[in-house]
Order: C-alpha cells, then structure tokens, then sequence
C-alpha cells in the first residue's frame, strides 16, 4: 500500500535518514524502531509528507505522495510524536474542526466525537479546554483525530506517550483490530514489549541506515535470542546496558 | 539564606524574560529585538512629542510667566494623562503575566523552592518592569519639557534641576498609580470570583480595558486642552479626575519656581501686559487648590499601592492549580442555535470549519482578541470624534453627513483590525493539524471566515449602532440606515477579507508600504464615508430615492462578491488549484542566528 524507496534526508550535508526502503502492506502492522537519534521521527515525517526528501520517493499505491498529496491525506491517519493542538479549543471542538476540514458529514461527526472520546476515557473532558489537558488526554484526542475519518494507512509515532496502562492496553488491541479490518499500520515506539506484541513486521533503524526488515519471530530465530529487546540490543547498542548504568549511577552519587 | 537569594535572582531573571518573551508580544522572535524595539519607540515618541509639537510653542510662541505657567497646565494634563493611559495599557495587554500562572506551576512548583521566595521573585520582576517602562517613557520628556518652559527665562541650575525632578516623579507616580488600578482590578476579580470565574471573566474584560484606554489614549490630545478652565474650575470634577490630582501634585512641587521667575521683572512686551496679568490672576487662584489636588494624589496613590499589594501577596500566597472544569451538556436552545448555523449559513464540513475555527480563535486567542479590541479602539475614538456636539435630530433629511458617514468609518476600521488578526496564526505548532487534514479547497474555508466575521463583528456593530440612530434620527430612517450599513459591511468584508494564504494559519504581510499609504488610505475611507453619507441622505428623503439606493447597493455587493471570485480565478486561486492545494502552512521561523546568516552556506 505504502512503499518508502531509498528515502535520504539530509539537513546541514548530514544524512539523519539514508537510503531507506520498505513497505506497508494492508493488514499488516509494522514495527519502526531505533534509538533516539537513528531518524525514526524524519522517516515519518517523510512518509506523510510533511517534509520532502532530499532523494528518494514514497508511493501509495502505485503514485507517488507528491503528486496528489491531498488524495493521498485524506486515506491517511497521523498520530504524531509530539501533541501539539490548539489549547484554546476543547476536545470536542478540535475534532469537529478536523472531521469538517476531512468534510465528513456533521450527522456522522455528532455521533462518532462524544463516542470517541467517552471509549477513551476522556468523555467527561470533552468540553474543556485542551490548554487544561494532561499529555496523555492529548495524546487521546489525537488517536481520535487520526482514525475519525476511516483512514486506510495509520501511522503511529510514539503513540503510548503519556497514556496510563489501561489505555496502552486498549491501543494495542485496537491497532490489531485495526489491522484484521485491512488497514496498513507502521507502529513507531521505544516500548519493545508493545512492538512484539502488535506488531508482525520490525523494521529496525540505526544511525539512519536499516538494519533489520523481517517479522518477529524470524529475528529471534536468526539471531538466536529469546526476545526482541535482546535483538533490538544486539543490533543497535554498542555498550552493554548494564555497565552503562553503573557508570551513570557513580556519576550521579558524586559530591 | 544565600541559596534563597540566588534562586530569588534566577526567578527574577526569568519572570522578566517573561514579560518580553510572553505569548503576547512575541511567541517566537528574539527577545533583544523586541526589547530594543519597545525601548526606542518609548523613548522616541516622547523626544518627538516634546521637541516637535511643543518645542515651537515655548521657544517662539509664548514669551511670557505667567502665560507660560497657565499654557503649560495643559501640556503637564497631556504628560501626565497619556503616562497614566500607556501605563495602564500596558499592564491590561500583559494581564496574564501579571500574576504567577498554572505554567509557573508545572515548572517551578517542583523545584524545591519556597513558594513565598517565587511569588516574591515575580512581584520583584513586575516592580522591575514597570519601573524601566516608566523611565522609558517619561525619561527624555522630564529632561526636554521643564529646558523648553524656562527658555525665555533666568532660572538656577537648582530650580530646574527640581523641575525635572519633579515632572519625572509626578508623571512616573502617575504612571504606577495607574498600573496599580489595574492590577487592584485583576487581583480583585481574581479574588471575587475565584480561578473558574476569573479565567472565565479575564478575557472579555481585558479587551474591554484595552478598548476604553486605548479610545481615551487616541482622543487624549483633545482632551487634554483648556485644563484650567474644563479640569481645574468648579468643585465637583475635581475630585474624580486622577490626571488633576497629579497635576496638583506638580504644580505643588514647582510653583514656587514659577512664583520665582515671576518675581525676577521679566519685561512683557506691552501687547501682552493684559493677557499676562489675567494669566498670573488665574494661576494664583489655582494655587489652593493644587495643594488640596496633592494631598488627594498622595492618598489614592498610597492607598491603591497598599491594596494592590495586599491582595496580590494574598491571591499568590500558593501556587496556581488548573481550576476542574465540570462538564455540562449544552441545552436545547444553543443546540439548536448549532444547528440552525451549521444548516442555514455555513451549510458545506469546510465553511464550518473555517467559521467555528475563526469565532473560537478571535474569542479565545490573546494575540487575537487585543488585535480586533485595538481596532475597536481607534473606532470609538472616531465615532467620538463625528458624533462631537450633536443631539438627537428626529429625521434623516436633517442630519449632519458626518452622523450618516459614522457607521462606515467604525465597520471599516474594525474589519481592517479583523483582517490584522486574521493574518496571526492561531497556534503555529498545530498548524500540522491543517496540513494533514487540508482538503485544498480555500475559497469554502474563507467563506467560511467572512461568515463568522459579519455574524460575529459586523452584526453586532451594526446592531450598537442602530441603537444610537434609533434615537438620533427615528426608528424608519434607522433601519433603512443599518440596511445600507449591512450592505456596506459585506462590501467591506469581501474587500478586506481576502487572503493570499489561509488566515489564521499563516502569517500575511500586508501589501504595500503602510507608513506612506495608511494616511492615504483614512483619508480615502473619510472622503467615501462622506460621499456615501450625501447619498443616503439623499435616498432616505424619498421613496423612489430610496428603492434606487437600495437596489445600488445590493448590486454592488453582488459585483464586490462576483470580482473576488474573478480575482481569485485569475490568480489560480480555485478550489481545485494545484497551487493552493499545496498551501505551505507557516511553520516556526527561523532561529534569529539563521537570519543573520551565520549558518548558511558561504
């Protein structure tokens, strides 16, 4: 549905994305990780076209984004990393404003909004405004945002910030949902235990470059470990985690 | 104890950078920029006011002391009134930053600070701020005025030294007693209403403080005239006008200068012996009641200092809490209001959103609301200005076109405002909102924004205004009138309102050099006013007159509506335009090193 073809970004003559390929299949969810830095957030940013690349394409089906970029929006869902909303608006009032610029009906707006969010937990808070919110009621109203208008390709960054575990829990289940109903999904996130519980597909990314495209279970095999957090630091850390630690706590304890 | 004092010093710092880097004055440019600007143009209207507009009146004009004590009544009114009105302006524009907010909250409350030591550090940078606001605006005034009055005359290094002492505490005094009304106010609201009241209250109030200054600060040069005889004479103003209580405050610090250079034998030139005998009787029957005027300066002045921070030491004794919102459906009748809205006037998802996005942000946003209130401002202080000295006529035929041009001068200027406003964005970080969910079709979006403006602004304008004509000229000749005003106001709305990019996302300078065409441009708006007043005085008289001047102006608004649509197509500008499907949304500028070019390849 969705394919990155040797997508570079380079700011400043530095390459923080370089010569990455993948795709996104319908039904699939997809794993995107990497450490902070490795140029996650720029891929994404790269894949909903709000940057360009500096080489490289991405095409859904068939074209690339850049071509029709408001045809290709509008089968697009978006939860990015960082919720920034306009704190003057309330909950409810945001997601109208979204659902009519996406020209839903208003009939559908008024019965999908209050369900939404009531689903979410944050029912109560519709009508306050998003300036009193706390980073995981954002984060809530923007997981509505993306998915009001019945979106083919869902794309999470860091979708788990700020939510409490009930929540977490919830989103994991709808991403699966989501994905039996033949949507396409890249799942962004640190949290290793929620990318091998979601997700059938990893890509990992390190310094920019891809360093692993395969399903789960065949990294484990390949790599002969028992988890993806085991795989994940065989692959992109270069200091043993443990020693790491002790160092910082010794730096921490010193007067 | 020291660690107190440090972490006092930090704070302070901080909640000064605050005042200049707040979300008001400048969301994201470089705070020395902004300081350097703020402090020049202080400095400099004040040198310019002095030197240009007063310099000729004392050195050439009036060669006299006692004409020139009575003369220069007026000009310490004027000094200390606009002292007064830019400093309480100043504190209704910074209303939020006055106190410690739920922001101060989340950052400092978990630093292991005293939360007395934070709520001190903000009262010590307030105090600050204020105090270098004063100086910069009564600085290079206190200095000019007093050298200009005693130009013509003998007075010591001594007496003049004291005069410019004297003009620069008085109108400072004057300036800080004003900003501590303001203060009282909020702080008190604050106090009666409790944080859900007060932040329910806050908004509406601060424009309407920054309308009622900003009118009185625009017509003050013509309030501001004959002080002796409109402020000083009589008994019963007197007490209520705190301008006249500094002035006495003044004039008891330098009249015994004045009754010195008088004193001196300064040779009147023999066609003024007249005029400087009746100017010297009447200062010296003000000069009881200056003293009176003083003490009266003193007292309100003590007590407001007292009582402002009484309550602001009281009212941030703890650190803000977001006040819990209770969720309350919203009744039949505003459900219904929706509906009605949403079907009737703004029927396709787009121009709903483009109208409710605009209501909500020119309602809620700061930066938005002082925009249109500034507006709102600059209007009053016009429709003053026409309205000057005229009652109630009874019928069209007989009023004065300037009561007729009234309601095109206020429209005009308050879309001008609303067209500013509309070129701020919202809320640039979530401009990506915009981007995502853009469907590329601009003209329903901004369709959608004129709707909201004439509903929201012009509707209500005309509707005050109408209550003033209902009384001026008769319930007929006022409704064909506010008909005429409504027909104009779209006119205006599809001229004004016609962005290059999508308002409120992006930020649209406006075309053309400002400075040299803005006095072409009021000078344009009065000469059409007038010649549309003449006209509707003309079709209000008869009843085929009348159908005409109907049937012109909706032919008009269809041409006005028509030629945007024209203009847009021929600049590409359609629903289904490449170029504007790919609006680039504005996005954070710029870090102000990269303007410099620093970073940029050589």
């Amino acid at each position: 549905m969705l394919e990155a073809h040797h997508l570079v970004k380079r700011f400043y003559g530095t390459a923080v994305v370089d010569d990455v390929s993948f795709a996104l299949r319908p039904g699939e969810v997809t794993g995107y990780l990497g450490p902070n830095g490795s140029g996650k957030t720029t891929t994404v940013r790269m894949l909903t076209g709000l940057i360009e690349p500096t080489s490289g394409s991405v095409t859904f089906r068939g074209t690339r984004i850049g071509d029709d970029l408001i045809a290709f929006r509008r089968r697009l869902g978006y939860v990015p990393e960082e919720p920034h909303l306009y704190p003057f608006l309330s909950g409810r009032e945001y997601l109208e404003l979204v659902g009519r610029l996406r020209e839903l009906p208003e009939s559908l707006l008024r019965a999908k909004i209050p369900a939404m969010l009531a689903s979410l937990g944050i029912g109560d808070a519709a009508a306050q405004s998003i300036g009193s919110y706390s980073k995981g009621m954002k984060q809530k109203v923007l997981i509505c945002a993306a998915l009001l208008h019945d979106p083919d390709l869902v794309i999470f960054d860091e979708p788990e910030s700020g939510l409490d575990v009930g929540t977490a829990l919830v989103l994991r289940h709808l991403v699966r949902a989501l994905a039996a109903r033949g949507k396409a999904i890249l799942y962004s996130s640190h949290v290793l235990e929620s990318v091998e519980k979601v997700c059938e597909k990893v890509i990992v990314l390190h310094r920019g470059r891809v360093v692993a495209d395969a399903s789960v279970q065949h990294l484990r095999t390949v790599m002969a470990r028992g988890s993806l957090e085991e795989v994940f630091s065989e692959l992109v850390l270069n200091e043993d985690p443990e020693r790491t630690a002790a160092d910082l706590a010794t730096l921490v304890s010193a007067r | 104890m020291a660690a107190s004092r440090t972490a006092r010093r930090l704070l302070r710092q901080h909640f000064l950078r605050r005042f200049l880097d707040n979300d008001l004055i400048s969301p994201h440019t470089d705070r020395h920029e902004v300081l350097v600007l703020l402090a020049t143009a202080l400095a400099v209207s004040g040198l310019v006011i002095t030197v240009l507009f007063l310099g000729q009146k004392y050195v050439i004009g009036i060669p006299t002391p006692g004409l020139t004590s009575v003369a220069a009544l007026d000009d310490k009114f004027l000094y200390i009134s606009a002292s007064m009105l830019v400093m309480a302006l100043m504190a209704a524009v910074q209303w939020d930053a006055l106190a410690l907010d739920e922001r101060d909250t989340a950052i400092l409350g978990t630093l292991p600070i005293e939360t007395r030591d934070i709520g001190r550090a903000k009262l010590e940078a307030l105090a600050t701020f204020v105090a270098a606001f004063a100086v910069l605006l009564n600085g290079v005034p206190s200095v000019v005025f007093p050298l200009l009055t005693v130009s013509h005359f003998h007075v010591s290094i001594v007496a003049l030294v004291r005069m410019i002492v004297v003009h620069a505490a008085v109108t400072m005094g004057a300036g800080a007693y004003a900003f501590l009304t303001i203060l009282l106010l909020r702080e008190l609201l604050r106090l009666l209403l409790g944080p859900r009241g007060f932040r329910r209250l806050a908004g509406p109030v601060q424009a309407v403080l920054v309308i009622g200054l900003g009118t009185a600060l625009l017509l003050l040069p013509a309030i501001a005239s004959n002080v002796p005889a409109r402020w000083l004479s009589g008994t019963s103003a007197l007490r209520t006008v705190p301008p006249a209580w500094f002035l006495g405050l003044y004039e008891g610090g330098t009249s015994a200068v004045t009754l010195t250079i008088r004193s001196l034998g300064f040779a009147v030139p023999a066609g003024l012996v007249v005029s400087e005998r009746d100017a010297r009787l009447l200062y010296d029957s003000l000069l009881p009641r200056f003293s009176e005027l003083a003490r009266m300066s003193a007292i309100v002045l003590s007590a407001t200092a007292l009582a402002a921070l009484v309550l602001y030491v009281w009212n941030n004794r703890r650190l803000p809490l977001p006040p819990v919102v209770r969720h309350r459906p919203h009744g039949r009748a505003r459900r219904l209001a929706a509906r009605l809205v949403g079907d009737v006037l703004v029927p396709s998802p787009v121009q709903r959103a483009g109208f409710f996005f605009t209501l909500r942000t020119l309602a809620r946003s700061a930066q938005h609301r002082i925009s249109i209130a500034g507006a709102c401002a600059v209007a009053a202080a016009a429709a003053i200005l026409l309205m000057h000295g005229i009652r109630a006529i009874g019928s069209a035929a007989a009023a004065p076109v300037r009561v007729l041009a009234l309601q095109t001068v206020v429209t005009v200027i308050v879309l001008v405002g609303v067209r500013q406003a509309l070129a701020i964005p919202a809320e640039l970080r979530a401009n990506w909102t915009f981007s995502m969910a853009w469907n590329g079709d601009m003209q329903s979006f901004v369709e959608g924004v004129k709707r909201a403006v004439i509903a929201a602004l012009a509707l209500p304008l005309l509707a005050l205004i109408f209550g003033l004509h209902l009384y001026m000229l008769g319930a007929l000749a006022a409704m064909e009138h506010a008909a005429a005003g409504f027909l104009i106001s779209l006119i205006a709305v599809e001229w004004l309102v016609r962005p290059e990019k999508l308002p409120l996302t992006c930020s649209v300078r406006p075309a053309g050099n400002l400075k040299a065409l803005g006095p072409i441009y009021v000078m344009l708006l009065f000469v059409v006013a007038y010649n549309l007043g003449r006209l509707e005085r003309w079709a209000l008289t008869g009843g085929l007159a009348n159908f005409a001047m109907l049937m012109g102006g909706l032919i008009l608004t269809y041409a006005a509506a028509r030629l945007s649509r024209i203009r847009r197509r021929l600049s590409g500008a359609t629903s289904t335009s490449p170029l504007l499907a790919r609006i680039e949304f504005d996005d954070l500028p710029d870090a102000p090193t990269q303007r410099l070019g620093l970073s940029e390849p050589v």
